[in-house]
Order: structure tokens, then sequence, then C-alpha cells
């Protein structure tokens, strides 16, 4: 085990730690100030009138940052055919028609990264998305936490398997230099049909 | 208005805040599942300050922290409608942090022999066995329930500057500053709790 392991790890600590720990959280200790109640009465006053002198004179920032990023261009592209969807990612992905229960199809791209297929029902809701990127970080965008998780080797390529109970909600592997992950979080599939899945995948 | 009344106002404003601040998380999480692409700019104005803080802490560099904040807004797009994280905040940090530190990585890695080195290293990996991406994540994940009991039986300042210095990479002179303590003391604490935890790896069997 090397260093970057346990600082790889710390990533990944619960959210309560990291949210108490986080930059702001603590007042800085100076006991050179802890003075009298009446003076820190006097202290608050100014900090009160300072904050509503700056905020009468500044233009609302929080507004001015909105305006700026709304700029923000969706990376995510919509597409209407798989093979426009393959022409803006710059790879080929061959996935199913359709799945249980699948009434219409949602796809989208990022160029030159990454094609997601979106299996919806007849409301709209998603019964099962499929993704494949370029490269071999994990494409899957699941960071829940799953009872059981487990590695399946078939044909020589190790699949991710995360579920609770005995069902399997996300799977995730990566060959020939790109990551691929099946979602089914809503409807979790058995292992294997989860497994036959994947294999029509590529 | 009493001393303490005033004071009550001012927590029971910080509680509401605190309310506030959940369902706003809520709200955004909503119009990321709505497909809005406004999900990102109302993230970006609530949240931007905090990446930054994370990117730059790790980066050190106002252009890579800057990419790097923008790439977690690409992140959040792709994670979302998959997860409905409570905690917004740290959902998506931990997502810049990880970022930033592949930047390091790569950086670091680029610089050792022109690049070709990496190049050599992605083509080696095909002649190995085994160990692929799942499986490191698989012991990455044993290895943090480890850490992450080992965090919850130290005390709670010991706990808070640990992670300060190893999750949000902070300079030991800004902990000192903003716990009130000297750099030597923060060192100090560091270092104890470094031991403590290798005491603890190693028991567990992880070391």
């Amino acid at each position: 085990m090397k260093s970057q392991d346990i600082l790889r790890a710390m990533g990944e600590i619960r959210d309560q730690f990291i949210e108490t720990a986080a930059p702001g959280k603590r007042k800085k200790r100076n006991f050179r100030y802890l003075v009298a109640g009446g003076t820190l009465a006097a202290c608050l006053l100014i900090f009160l009138s300072i904050g509503i002198i700056y905020r009468t004179a500044e233009p609302s920032q929080s507004r001015l940052g909105k305006g700026q990023n709304q700029q923000m261009a969706n990376p995510f592209i919509s597409c209407t055919t798989l093979k426009e969807a393959e022409k803006t990612a710059g790879f080929e992905l061959l996935v199913p028609d359709s799945c249980q229960g699948s009434t219409g199809q949602k796809i989208e791209a990022v160029k030159n990264q990454l094609i997601q297929v979106i299996y919806q029902d007849g409301s709209g809701k998603t019964i099962l998305m499929i993704r494949k990127a370029t490269g071999s970080e994990d494409v899957s965008g699941d960071y829940n936490t799953y009872d059981q998780e487990t590695v399946v080797k078939e044909d020589k390529v190790s699949i991710r398997l995360r579920g609770n109970t005995d069902t399997v909600s996300v799977a995730d592997w990566t060959k020939d230099g790109y990551a691929y992950a099946i979602e089914a979080q809503d409807h979790p599939l058995a292992q294997k049909e989860m497994l036959t899945l994947v294999k029509q995948v590529k | 208005m009493t001393g303490a009344m005033f004071f009550l106002c001012i927590s029971m404003k910080g509680e509401r805040q605190m309310e506030d601040k959940k369902m706003e998380d809520k709200q955004i999480v909503d119009l990321y599942w709505a497909r809005s692409e406004s999900a990102i700019s109302e993230t970006a104005v609530k949240y931007e300050k905090y990446f930054h803080y994370i990117a730059f802490g790790i980066l050190r560099e106002e252009e890579d922290a800057k990419e790097c904040v923008n790439d977690t807004y690409l992140q959040a797009w792709k994670a979302m409608p998959v997860n409905k994280p409570e905690h917004l905040n740290t959902f998506l940090g931990k997502i810049t942090r990880n970022l930033a530190l592949n930047t390091v990585e790569s950086k670091q890695a680029q610089k050792r022999g022109s690049g070709q080195v990496v190049l050599v290293l992605e083509e080696l990996d095909e002649c190995l066995p085994g160990r692929n991406h799942v499986e490191e994540e698989v012991e990455g994940k044993l290895l943090t329930e480890a850490i992450n009991r080992f965090l919850e039986g130290i005390p709670e300042h010991s706990r808070n500057v640990f992670v300060r210095r190893y999750w949000y990479l902070s300079p030991v002179k800004e902990i000192a500053q903003e716990y009130g303590m000297g750099q030597s003391h923060v060192k100090m604490l560091l270092m104890r709790t470094r031991q403590q935890l290798k005491q603890y790896l190693e028991k567990e069997g992880m070391l």
C-alpha cells in the first residue's frame, strides 16, 4: 500500500466528517479579543452596520455570479439516433434496442468523450441507463453505497456488480480503452440478467 | 431586546438557514434530475467557492483549479440523475478532490520522461494480468471503511484537524490559525494521529 492509496481512500470518508472540518466552520480562537459583554455587543453592532452598508453599496454578488455561470454550456448533446451520438463521441456503441418495460430511448453524447442511452417507460421514468466513455475511469456516476459488491470475470474482463439484497443496481467494467456502465437503480436486475445485458453492450 | 433574546434569535435564524440550505440542495438535485441546465449554474452560485477551495488547495494554480471546478459540473451532470445526494456540497466536493488529484498525478507523470514513461507504462499494463481499476476500487473502499471507523473513534478535535489536512489538504499554517493553535502543535497532533492510524490499519490487517 502506498501513501497515495490512503490519500485516495480518505477522499471517500463520511460526509459528516468532511462537513464538520470544512473551512470556516470553526471560528478562529483568539483569546485577546475575548472582552466584556458590553464591548462584544458594540462589536456586533459595528459588524451589522458594515454589513448593511456593504449590502446597500454592492450589487448582489451571487446574482452576478449566477448570470456569469448561466452562460456555461451543457456538455451533453441530445441526439436523435445512436449513429448521431457515435459521430459526436467519436466511437461506436452497441446496445440492445429496448429493455423490459421500456417504450423509448433518450440518447445523449459528450463530444469525444461519452455516449449514454437512457431507456424510459411510458411516463418518461428511467428504467435503465447504459454509458460508454473513453478512458478507464468509473463512468457509472453512481456514488451510492450498496450492501453488496462483487467482481465477476467474464471473458477476461472484470465486471463490478453493486446492489442490495440479491439484485444488481449497477455494473461497470473497462475494455479496450473504454469504460462502460449499466445503471438500473430503480429497477434492479438479477445478476444473471445484468451479465446477459453486459455481454450485449460493446 | 435583551442580549439572551438577541442570541436566541441569531441561533434560530441559523437553524432556519440550515433548513433552507437542505431545501435548496434538494431543489438543485431535482433540477439535475429534470435535466435542466440551470442545475449547473445554481450549483456554481452556491458552491463554486467551496469547490475552488478544494481544487486550489491541491493544485495551487489558479487556471488548473478553475478547470477542475468546471469539470466538477460536468461530472455532476453525469452523476445525476443516477444519484440523489443528500449533501450536495460534500458529494460534489469529493468529485472536485478526485479530479484535482488526477490532475496532479497526470502532471507528475508527464514530467517524468516527457510523457514517454506514461505511454510506455500504459502499453506495458496490457502484459499484466489481474489488477485493474475495478479491483483497485474494491480495495480502496475497504480502506475507506477502515479509515471511517478509525476517525469515528478519535476525539472530534483531532479528527477535524486530520480531515482538514488530509481531505482538504489545507496548509498547516491555515489550520493553526483557524483552530487557534500553534503550528508545532498542529504538526504534533497530526503526527500522533498518523501513528494511531498506522497502528489501527495494522490491527485491521490492512498493512
